[in-house]
């Protein structure tokens, strides 16, 4: 048999695939008992990023939430809303949680001792409900339904365009299609044009945001709500788009988002946004995050990712160089090195940089002789 | 690289998201007994190598049990890359058809080997066996292959 070039044999790998896959070890790595009961190893964080899925990074650096909303009183009518820039996290009372990425918007329709209702209006919202005997839990999208029994799953809508529902663990059922309410388990994903229009500011007066002047962190919520008081928020007063404080009753709620300030929350907004396929926004966020923050430890990484991005999903094959280099720089004994090294010399090629090229693939096969990538870096700048 | 490995181990696309996953779930759970960071890469591609056994050799049980469609379709004509002419992506159908009937420690030995380009030694330490026992495997598989080979109508 002959020897085949694997580099003919490559998956379509995109930065949202990279995410779900990400996305999908995260939940198991994190739901796995810990044998230690410590955290990873920081080189072992960085590592895993070197092979493309950068897994391990949130597990160290748990997700926690980045914003929250809280609930005065009953909360029904409250819109959920997440700014462009970042998502959000509420906590409800009973434990459940909500995750809204940035862009997203719902709307909460029932919030009872008897029956929680959440209507997605935009984006994708992440949730983790909690089973309480008697109690019904929904989820709308558009002419769909959502119905939950003690699961994490997602859904996504964008209005007119499409509703899409992913299963994490449990299982649903979907009711507004045709026939019986469609079940869906652990691991499905279901998908479904949204025939109904563009939701309209008009539809809002059902649940009006909150006064811009709404206190940040809730008062106590009110007894016995499923959607009582929640995590203590950050400040968190800026009015979003859609806070008519002239029409805002009292007793609504609303979520804004304030612009990352973290490490972490930089490093947040980018996995989201690049889960969402908003590569040049993760890029933002990494960059912005290494040149805010070039000390903290994950700057290196970072950057890296930057030029990973740079490279793979924006077509900026000097700007990925520029990142590599620099991530070699903030990391010159991170595992990633050497793909950091080996995709510089990518870069390198891609940028028509004959003379560089060449110095940086022979410093690479010279530093890492059993390299993994030897073989492919050797081909760069027209072969050894 | 482990999307990239996952992908030539199993010769099609749709399998690739669960081996990554099943592999770097493995991965954490011993992560405690690698003493090197150093060499993280290669034990990572250990355990894609491991996994991708495991899952293949239930496959074929399940195959035998009647339980599974024993002909699934070999994807090479997507995974491909696009660069690829015709004649190269009918070749490569052709030759992971042949790897897809092998016994599973051939076939892992033999991708490894001929595809992935690993050298003898790091054959036979991603299987987790003997230098002599990799070179067997892989001879047997060269030979199995070559005989598919001369069967062949095309």
């Amino acid at each position: 048999m002959n020897r085949i070039d694997p580099k003919v044999l490559t998956p379509p790998l995109t930065e949202a695939r990279l995410a779900r896959q990400y996305d999908a070890i995260q939940r198991r790595v994190g739901a796995a008992p810990r044998g230690r009961g410590r955290a990873w190893p920081a080189w072992a964080i960085a590592a895993t990023a070197t092979v493309a899925l950068v897994v391990v990074v949130v597990v160290g650096l748990r997700r926690g939430a980045t914003t929250v909303g809280g609930a005065g009183g009953p909360m029904e009518g409250a819109v959920l809303e997440a700014g462009p820039g970042a998502g959000v996290g509420v906590t409800l009372a009973d434990g459940s949680r909500l995750d809204l990425a940035a862009g997203a918007r719902a709307r909460v329709t029932a919030a009872r001792a008897t029956a929680v209702r959440l209507e997605v209006e935009r984006g994708a919202v992440e949730v983790e409900a909690t089973h309480v005997e008697g109690r019904s839990f929904v989820v709308g999208a558009g002419p769909f339904e959502v119905r939950v029994v003690g699961t994490h799953f997602v859904v996504q809508r964008t209005p007119g365009e499409r509703v899409t529902v992913r299963v994490e663990r449990g299982a649903v059922e979907i009711a507004g299609t045709p026939g019986e309410p469609r079940r869906l388990m652990a691991g499905e994903q279901w998908s479904a044009p949204d025939p109904t229009g563009p939701v309209v500011e008009a539809t809002m007066a059902l649940g009006p945001v909150a006064p811009a002047s709404a206190p940040a962190v809730a008062p106590t919520a009110t007894a016995g709500s499923p959607l009582g008081a929640t995590t203590a928020s950050p400040a968190a007063t800026a009015p979003g788009p859609t806070s008519p404080a002239a029409t805002a009753p009292a007793g609504a709620a609303a979520v804004a988002t304030t612009a990352p300030e973290t490490a972490k929350e930089l490093f947040d907004e980018a996995q989201r946004a690049r889960a969402e396929g908003r590569a040049a926004d993760a890029a933002r966020a990494f960059d912005k995050l290494r040149r805010s923050f070039p000390r903290d430890r994950r700057a290196a990484l970072a950057t890296f990712e930057l030029g990973r991005l740079r490279l793979d999903s924006l077509g900026d094959p000097r700007g990925a160089e520029e990142a590599f280099r620099e991530a070699m720089a903030l990391g010159p004994r991170s595992p990633f090195r050497e793909d950091a090294e080996a995709r510089r010399v990518e870069a390198l090629a891609r940028m028509g940089d004959g003379a560089g090229c060449v110095a940086a693939r022979d410093a690479y096969l010279a530093r890492w002789p059993n390299g993994t990538y030897r073989r492919a870096v050797g081909l760069y700048c027209g072969g050894p | 690289m482990v999307n990239g490995l996952a992908y030539r181990l199993m010769g099609r696309d749709a399998d690739v998201d669960d081996l990554v996953q099943e592999s770097f779930a493995q991965a954490f759970a011993g992560l405690g007994r690698l003493e090197d960071p150093q060499s993280f890469a290669k034990w990572l591609g250990s355990v894609v190598v491991r996994t991708a056994s495991k899952i293949l050799r239930r496959r074929r049980l399940l195959t035998r049990l009647g339980l599974r469609r024993s002909a699934e379709p070999v994807d090479v004509d997507t995974i491909a890359a696009r660069v690829v002419g015709p004649d190269v992506a009918a070749e490569l159908r052709r030759t992971y058809e042949r790897i897809e009937r092998l016994p599973v420690d051939l076939r892992v030995a033999i991708v490894l080997r001929r595809v992935e380009g690993l050298a003898l030694d790091e054959v036979a330490a991603a299987l987790g066996v003997s230098l002599a026992t990799a070179k067997r495997r892989i001879v047997a598989a060269e030979a199995a292959l070559a005989g598919a080979s001369r069967g062949d109508p095309g």
